[in-house]
């Protein structure tokens, strides 16, 4: 269901306005009263790309949320009119608030790729964030969001995977790791106190794709890593940082902090995530209002560290077809991690392309914002994808590599709807494939090799 | 007399009202808790020099000439501010004719830069659908405060109009979007300690990074 059909439950202008300035810091602040609409922010917006009308310049989307609160705003309300407040034009107060959750919900994934690109440095997508999380705090928010966030809090991921269920497939993975390598002490750890990292996961690989698990384990084994999963927090999603309700996402923050203590580890290691990363590394600390006491990195930092340090080696003449990386933006433009990637398929891949623009400013695939929990935004998040598809295709590489489990389903979905013909791998499998395993096992297929198959 | 006491009034009151408006952002930012991967300080440095530089962002490269037009007419903005400064003191008679001529030039070039982005919000389409009705009168009050700069150098006689204008300028302020005056400093700060912090502005090494 959408949220044109969903009731906010009371909810008016006033009430919103209120909410949403009582979460307001400085910097959200800056962000509502710095903007001078001069749009030139429009190219910047991957929705724009795709489709270049008004409504998809990231200021118009900015914009839809400041006209609600001029509605409300002492100092301009006297010529609302004049100074842009929204009209009226006959609609209840639910009304207007339903029409700005389409806008919110389903037209930005808060890539934040317009901010780096604005003149001011106006972040539009924290804006729509916050609104976000006015809205669903009333119950105006698409469903499939609002049970992926619900999901989490009530069996401890976001996919309902049964404790049986999780540990079987661990069993099953180690069983694996133990042939790949010829290693039957090979173990893939489970609550082990004291361990130094504690390895988080995406419910995904779980339940569709357990040889990403199985690609890890041997990246950490042949590094020797003393490591572990958790049964009691091993979800690294947070799928609240897309709902904006602070008060969920830092639960969800709180109970993998509260796991990462009572092992005792120096580190938590999140899987190839990239808003799993973002809320737990960059935002979790902030909703908990403290410092972790123990370190977060992405598994990317973790590898590239690994392989910079000698610890891992790499074939890759494992790899022989050209390769491009996409940059998620939550691991790229929301957290600084642009090097390692590249530093990593430098060593595991034979020919690696550079897609244009990358990095920092690369587009986002059109997967981010909790956009593949809305349903009923499928189809714009298609569309919203096809600058993705053109960079890919411009490329000319045959497989994409990248560091976030949406962005493999985005890219997927892109390279059947644009029929890109790529092979859409995590980054960790091409890695896994190039290893080079000290006591000469030669490594099975675990990795991208055995996805394709 | 009046005007000057008029325009220092108009400036107190707008320095208030712009006051109590900041004062959440005046409070600068809560503390991050998230461990550092770059430098904050870095980054705002950073958002204060070569960020601003219109090669180094997307909307630059791709609006080269709305970039150019909109600096001037802020350059011929803050000339303006300090040409009204210069008003209220005794000092601007004693400039050089040919001095003088040269200034009010240039501020008539920077008043048509503002001019012509009026024109592109009346033109482009995005631009249309962005605009509010005071988008319009922002640009007009101001290229006229600008223009009225330009007069008042050149034309001496003119000084109380753009005095005048000046202090509706002033009271018109801190209710208008030319209020982002104030905010832009506020907001490349936390643009610049957010994406520093988090290294991503400017990008520190790998190795650094660790």
């Amino acid at each position: 269901m959408s949220v044109q059909g969903l009731s906010p439950h009371g909810l008016n202008l006033k009430q919103f306005s209120q909410e949403f300035r009582a979460k307001t810091g400085p910097a959200l602040l800056s962000s509502l009263d710095a903007c001078v609409r001069c749009g030139v922010c429009a190219e910047s917006c991957h929705y724009y790309q795709a489709d270049p009308r008004p409504e998809h310049v990231p200021a118009y989307r900015a914009e839809a949320v400041r006209r609600i609160l001029r509605t409300q705003d002492p100092w301009t309300r006297w010529f609302p009119g004049w100074f842009g407040a929204e009209p009226r034009r006959g609609r209840s107060d639910e009304e207007m608030l339903r029409a700005l959750g389409d806008v919110i919900f389903g037209t930005c994934t808060q890539c934040r790729r317009c901010t780096l690109s604005c003149p001011m440095g106006v972040d539009t997508g924290t804006i729509v964030r916050t609104a976000r999380g006015v809205l669903a705090r009333h119950g105006l928010i698409p469903e499939g969001l609002k049970a992926t966030v619900d999901a989490h809090l009530k069996t401890g991921n976001n996919m309902a995977v049964s404790r049986e269920d999780f540990l079987d497939t661990l069993q099953w993975m180690e069983e694996q790791l133990q042939s790949d390598t010829g290693d039957p002490q090979a173990r893939i750890p489970v609550n082990k106190q004291g361990a130094r990292v504690l390895y988080t996961l995406n419910p995904r690989e779980v339940k569709y794709f357990p040889l990403t698990i199985l690609a890890a384990a041997k990246i950490l084994y042949a590094a020797q890593e003393d490591w572990t999963f958790s049964t009691e927090a091993w979800d690294g999603t947070n799928y609240g940082l897309f709902s904006g309700e602070d008060d969920k996402a830092a639960e969800i923050a709180r109970r993998l902090e509260a796991e990462a203590v009572r092992l005792g580890v120096q580190e938590v290691v999140m899987t190839e995530c990239g808003h799993g990363y973002r809320s737990f590394r960059w935002e979790g600390p902030n909703w908990l209002g403290h410092p972790y006491p123990f370190r977060v990195r992405s598994f990317v930092e973790l590898m590239a560290e690994y392989l910079d340090s000698g610890r891992i080696k790499l074939n890759p003449a494992a790899n022989s077809l050209p390769v491009t990386y996409h940059d998620p933006c939550n691991l790229a433009r929301n957290g600084g991690i642009i090097e390692e990637p590249r530093f990593l398929l430098s060593r595991a891949v034979r020919e690696f392309r550079e897609m244009t623009p990358n990095g920092k400013d690369n587009y986002c695939c059109g997967g981010g914002g909790g956009m593949l929990a809305m349903t009923e935004y499928s189809q714009r998040r298609l569309q919203a994808g096809q600058a993705k598809a053109r960079q890919i295709a411009a490329s000319g590489a045959r497989v994409v590599v990248t560091s976030c489990h949406n962005c493999v389903d985005q890219l997927n979905e892109l390279n059947r709807h644009y029929q890109l013909k790529v092979k859409v791998h995590n980054l960790c499998e091409i890695v896994a494939d190039a290893l080079v395993l000290a006591k000469a096992q030669r490594p099975a297929a675990s990795g991208a090799a055995a996805q394709d198959a | 007399m009046v005007l000057p006491i008029l325009v220092a009034a108009a400036f107190l009151f707008s320095l208030t009202a712009l006051a109590v408006r900041l004062r959440p952002a005046l409070a600068l930012r809560k503390p991050d808790f998230s461990r550092p991967r770059g430098s904050a300080a870095a980054g705002v440095a950073y958002a204060y020099s070569i960020g601003m530089l219109p090669w180094t962002k997307q909307s630059g490269r791709e609006h080269a000439l709305a970039y150019v037009r909109g600096a001037l007419f802020h350059v011929g903005i803050f000339l303006s501010f300090a040409v009204l400064a210069l008003t209220l003191t005794p000092w601007l008679a004693g400039f050089p004719a040919g001095q003088r001529t040269g200034v009010a030039l240039f501020l008539a070039v920077t008043c048509l830069a503002g001019l012509l982005g009026l024109w592109d919000r009346f033109r482009q389409r995005n631009l249309r659908a962005l605009s509010v009705p005071e988008d319009y009168t922002a640009i007009v009050v101001v290229a006229a405060f600008v223009g009225l700069a330009a007069a008042a150098v050149r034309w001496p006689g003119l000084t109380g109009l753009f005095q005048a204008w000046s202090a509706w300028l002033l009271l018109y302020l801190p209710f208008s979007k030319l209020r982002h005056v104030w905010f832009f400093f506020f907001m490349r700060y936390f643009y610049g300690s957010h994406f520093g912090h988090r290294g991503v502005l400017p990008h520190p090494r790998m190795l650094e990074a660790r």
